[in-house]
């Protein structure tokens, strides 16, 4: 019988990873984990930009899309929520897997996501975001007045905190606003110095963990395609995915950082170690920041039981470190781990329906 | 007909006036950003968003009946010298209606998009500011409503062969 | 399958341009049937209800009405008269003096625009009726402008370029570097073109400005303080590091409104016409790029974009047949595409082949700009055309434009081919900055 043919769509050109280590990963295991019945073809950028996402999904446009749930704060407020807690990431597997599990078990997030018209099948997360900056940062004090890019709210709060100025550029504006002043800096992913070409401009990076973004759906399904799937043909979609979600964020969150810092050293770049009070008080205020993710989500995003909620997650984010820490980080076997914790506890015939 | 044409009219206006607003205003709020980042680090929050989501929607949008009305809309004359006059009439018939098809696509599938970010109340988040972008959604339906009007009372006017009395009505 | 009902979309937009349907709607009229037959309704549904608004709600494409509305205001407060008296009686000597001033000039304003549309609109506003006035045949002052304003997306800052620069990783500032180069050449060429077309065709291009003889060049000079104040404040602001390219356009028509305001010369007539213009060229602009960009959706599903590029990897073949093919692509796509449509469409998969080839990525990020600009100006989609048609309706209709821009597209081909045959004449900027 001829395979059916999943339109499938990263929102990203060929050179970003969630193009080459996780949509062109799902196209080479597809035929793989489901003996050939389903395969993939992937729509470029041109037809479904992440912007335009989920208006192509819930059209069926695309089949299976790359979905960044942070635009959707009113559809998905459980995604939002997980965004807040963008200071607590500091293991990139662990936050992913962690991510993945919390919107797989969780009931409401499962309703919001009918809601919507998708089913969920995994996230990812970048490296842990730094400061990739003009002047060295090594004291509390080497912050003040410095106007940084910040990518979402729990790393405005972190730069406030330290009397910095939170800028909302977007990431695409960071080299011109870098390159003309307009921002003395960034906190972003170390890889940004070759994904952006920041390595032009940028003269220090300092050594220090801010926070991940993990709050992602690399693969969202549209609600018809997924009904039009046999539970087989589920399963063995849920495995593709798994296995290509734990590739992307070993690419994203470890290979690109370990070449971007390789790049940066060549390129004379300052590796900066702060001062032992200014990572603490990073870290301290982390910590102390899960008290704002826990308002923000009952405030704003309407969760009333925000604060077991995120204590779920926190839960889940120390299974997942300890977890990633006894197995490392090889893709292989990591992606055995969440598919036997998480994806093989899933009932293909009610899932997502 | 003619008073529906003459509110039609006045929408039409109405509408064009707020998108020449938006405009200023959308000129002086990017003026105050860069002063007040730049003088005062205090930078207008959420300035992208409102930009984005309100002001050029707004442009984009609002003035499309007005547009067509000024017969704004660019096409390409190519056989315009073929048609002899008493064709023409018909013709330009033709194209009003069916540009009337396509705008009507176009308000109805948008107004249900409209109503769809109503009911969730779409919101974007500008770091910690909540910035609600669910009105805007209502813009561009009604700058295609307008315009299915507008090449209607065309089509209308053309055929009756009374010029006068729905297209003055319209303020051509 | 889907590949056919790519063809069938292209003849079917040609027809319904033909029959004189609005572009707009034609583009979104075949996108909707195209995306119904390959796919069924709910996409076709889908492209039509979410295009409109995920297109235009964009932060970038806020520079447009911005920089249209500082053209229009300079234009309607009279700030830029001086201009071409100043050019005039500079160039008093060389024939066709109007249109090469307005060629340079839109080099000039280029240097403050990051787009060929905002600067084909605001130079056609304020040339065209200059040139038409001075006894230019209107088709031939428009073409001159729908061309000048390609230079605008040349010269930094060019929203294209940063797009390329993104996309292919290379660095943006020195595709600017680049740019420059080859925007002051095709300047150049222009120049040359207008200066043939004075000795070929005297009743298209007149010889001699019409009344310039009685202004010192020095008095004109002075006259156009406005417009360096304009420029002044602009660049200043935007190599300071004050603001970024995109909000240089609202401190531009701000800065046009106030020095409008000081010499007295604003008048509610005047913001008022400024206003409705800028009104009526960004909505008609923007409703024909939601169009092309459906189509582009469209097109991108068929495969026949990507088709017609990987046909061309298949083959094994050098430096200059490869650019060869490489141009010819661009000519297509860029008679129906709108530029960022057609960039995204293509470099996917054009990257790794000049990476394969050894191709210079700074050098192509220069020529695949010229490449997509000369598609502005190319029929039956040629949004720079366009542009001109709504601002200066009353001079040439759409067709008469074309034919007006002919000779410069003749020009452009022999650019490219220096380009290609010389790149050394676009990467010695570049290069000295290593
Ligand atoms: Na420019
Ligand atoms: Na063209």
């Amino acid at each position: 019988a001829d395979a059916r043919e999943l339109r499938v769509a990263p929102g990203a050109p060929p050179a970003h990873p969630s193009n080459s280590h996780l949509y062109q990963k799902l196209v080479e295991y597809l035929p793989e984990e489901s003996d050939g019945a389903l395969t993939a073809r992937l729509l470029g950028p041109e037809v479904a930009s992440l912007g335009q996402m989920k208006d192509a999904i819930q059209s069926q446009l695309v089949e299976v899309g790359n979905l960044l749930p942070l635009y959707f704060p009113a559809d998905l407020p459980n995604m939002a929520l997980a965004g807040e807690l963008a200071l607590s990431g500091r293991s990139p597997q662990a936050m992913a897997a962690a991510m993945t599990e919390y919107m797989v078990t969780c009931d409401t997030c499962q309703t919001e996501l009918k809601d919507f018209g998708m089913v969920y099948l995994g996230s990812g997360s970048s490296d842990v975001y730094t400061l990739l900056t003009k002047e060295p940062i090594e004291t509390a004090d080497d912050l003040q007045g410095v106007r940084l890019r910040s990518g979402g709210a729990p790393f405005s709060r972190w730069a406030e905190n330290f009397g910095a100025v939170p800028v909302n550029v977007s990431v695409l504006d960071t080299f011109e606003s870098l390159s003309q002043g307009t921002i003395d800096g960034t906190m972003a992913s170390v890889a940004d110095l070759l994904s952006f070409r920041l390595i032009d401009l940028v003269d220090n990076v300092a050594v220090m963990e801010i926070g991940t973004y993990h709050a992602t759906s690399d693969f969202t399904v549209g609600e018809a395609a997924w009904q039009s799937l046999s539970v087989d043909e589920r399963a063995a979609l849920a495995r593709a995915a798994n296995r290509a979600n734990v590739d992307f964020t070993y690419r994203w969150g470890y290979e690109m950082p370990k070449e971007a810092i390789q790049a940066a050293k060549d390129a004379g770049i300052e590796f900066v170690e702060p001062s032992q009070e200014l990572i603490e008080a990073s870290n301290a205020f982390a910590e102390k920041d899960v008290q704002n993710a826990i308002e923000r989500s009952r405030d704003q995003f309407g969760l009333s039981d925000a604060e077991e909620r995120v204590n779920r997650f926190l839960e889940l984010v120390d299974k997942w470190t300890a977890i990633v820490e006894e197995t490392g980080t090889d893709p292989a076997k990591l992606a055995e781990k969440t598919q036997s914790e998480i994806w093989d506890k899933v009932d293909y015939a009610s899932y997502g329906l | 007909m003619g008073a529906l044409a003459r509110l039609t009219n006045r929408a039409m206006n109405l509408t064009a006036v707020l998108a020449a607003l938006g405009a200023l205003v959308m000129m002086v709020h990017i003026c105050a950003e860069i002063f007040l980042r730049t003088a005062f680090s205090a930078p207008i929050p959420a300035t992208v968003e409102i930009v984005s989501r309100y002001y050029m929607v707004l442009l984009a949008f609002l003035p499309i009946a007005w547009l067509e009305r000024r017969r704004g809309m660019v096409s390409v004359e190519a056989i315009d010298f073929l048609l002899p006059a008493g064709v023409k009439r018909y013709w330009d018939v033709a194209i009003s209606l069916l540009s009337a098809v396509i705008y009507a696509g176009l308000a109805y599938t948008t107004w249900l998009v409209a109503l769809k970010n109503y009911a969730t109340g779409t919101f974007v988040m500008a770091l910690e500011w909540v910035v609600p972008v669910w009105p805007t959604y209502f813009l561009p339906p009604i700058g295609f409503g307008l315009a299915v009007l507008v090449t209607v009372f065309r089509a209308i006017s053309l055929l009756s062969g009374q010029d006068d009395a729905v297209e003055e009505a319209l303020g051509v | 399958m889907s590949l056919e009902i790519g063809f069938y979309g292209i003849a079917a937009l040609l027809v319904l341009l033909l029959l004189r349907l609005p572009v707009a709607l034609a583009l979104i009229a075949v996108s909707f049937g195209g995306m119904a037959a390959m796919l069924g309704w709910s996409p076709a549904f889908g492209i039509l209800s979410s295009t409109p608004y995920s297109f235009v709600a964009s932060w970038t494409l806020s520079a447009v009405p911005m920089f249209l509305l500082m053209g229009f205001v300079a234009y309607h407060a009279g700030l830029t008269t001086g201009l071409f008296e100043a050019a005039k009686a500079v160039l008093r000597k060389v024939p066709g003096a109007l249109a090469i001033s307005s060629v340079f000039a839109c080099s000039g304003f280029a240097a403050v625009c990051g787009s060929s549309l905002a600067c084909a609109a605001a130079m056609g506003r304020i040339a065209i009726p200059e040139m038409v006035r001075a006894g230019y045949r209107p088709s031939f002052a428009c073409g001159s402008i729908a061309a000048g304003g390609t230079i605008g997306a040349l010269i930094p800052p060019s929203i294209l370029m940063i797009v390329y620069g993104v996309f292919s990783e290379t660095s943006v500032t020195q595709v600017f570097v680049g740019g420059v180069s080859l925007g002051i050449m095709t300047a150049i060429a222009y120049s040359i073109v207008i200066l043939l077309m004075c000795w070929l065709r005297p009743d298209i291009v007149p010889r001699r400005p019409v009344d310039a003889d009685n202004l010192s060049a020095r008095t004109a000079l002075l006259r156009i303080w406005p417009v360096l104040v304009l420029i002044a404040l602009v660049f200043g602001g935007l190599f300071s590091g004050l603001f970024t390219a995109t909000e240089a356009g609202a401190v531009g028509a701000a800065g046009a409104i106030a020095i409008a305001a000081v010499t007295g010369r604003l008048t509610w007539k005047a913001l008022k016409a400024s206003l409705i213009e800028t009104l009526t060229t960004s909505a008609s602009l923007f409703i024909i790029a939601i169009g092309a960009a459906m189509f582009t959706r469209f097109l991108g599903v068929s495969g026949l974009s990507n088709f017609i590029s990987s046909t061309v990897s298949g083959a094994d073949i050098g430096y200059l047949q490869l650019m060869l093919i490489v141009v010819l692509i661009y000519l297509v796509l860029g008679m129906f595409m709108e530029p960022f449509g057609a960039l995204l469409v293509t470099l996917p998969v054009l990257l790794p082949i000049f990476e394969t080839s050894d191709i210079n990525l700074i050098w192509f990020g220069v020529v695949v700009v010229k490449l997509l600009e000369i598609g502005m100006i190319t029929p039956p989609v040629g949004l720079n055309v366009f542009v001109i048609r709504s601002v200066a309706s009353q001079h040439a209709s759409v067709m008469e434009i074309f034919k007006g821009v002919t000779p410069f597209l003749l020009i452009d081909v022999v650019v490219v081919a220096i380009a290609i045959l010389w790149p050394g004449l676009i990467l010695f900027a570049p290069n000295l900055m290593n």
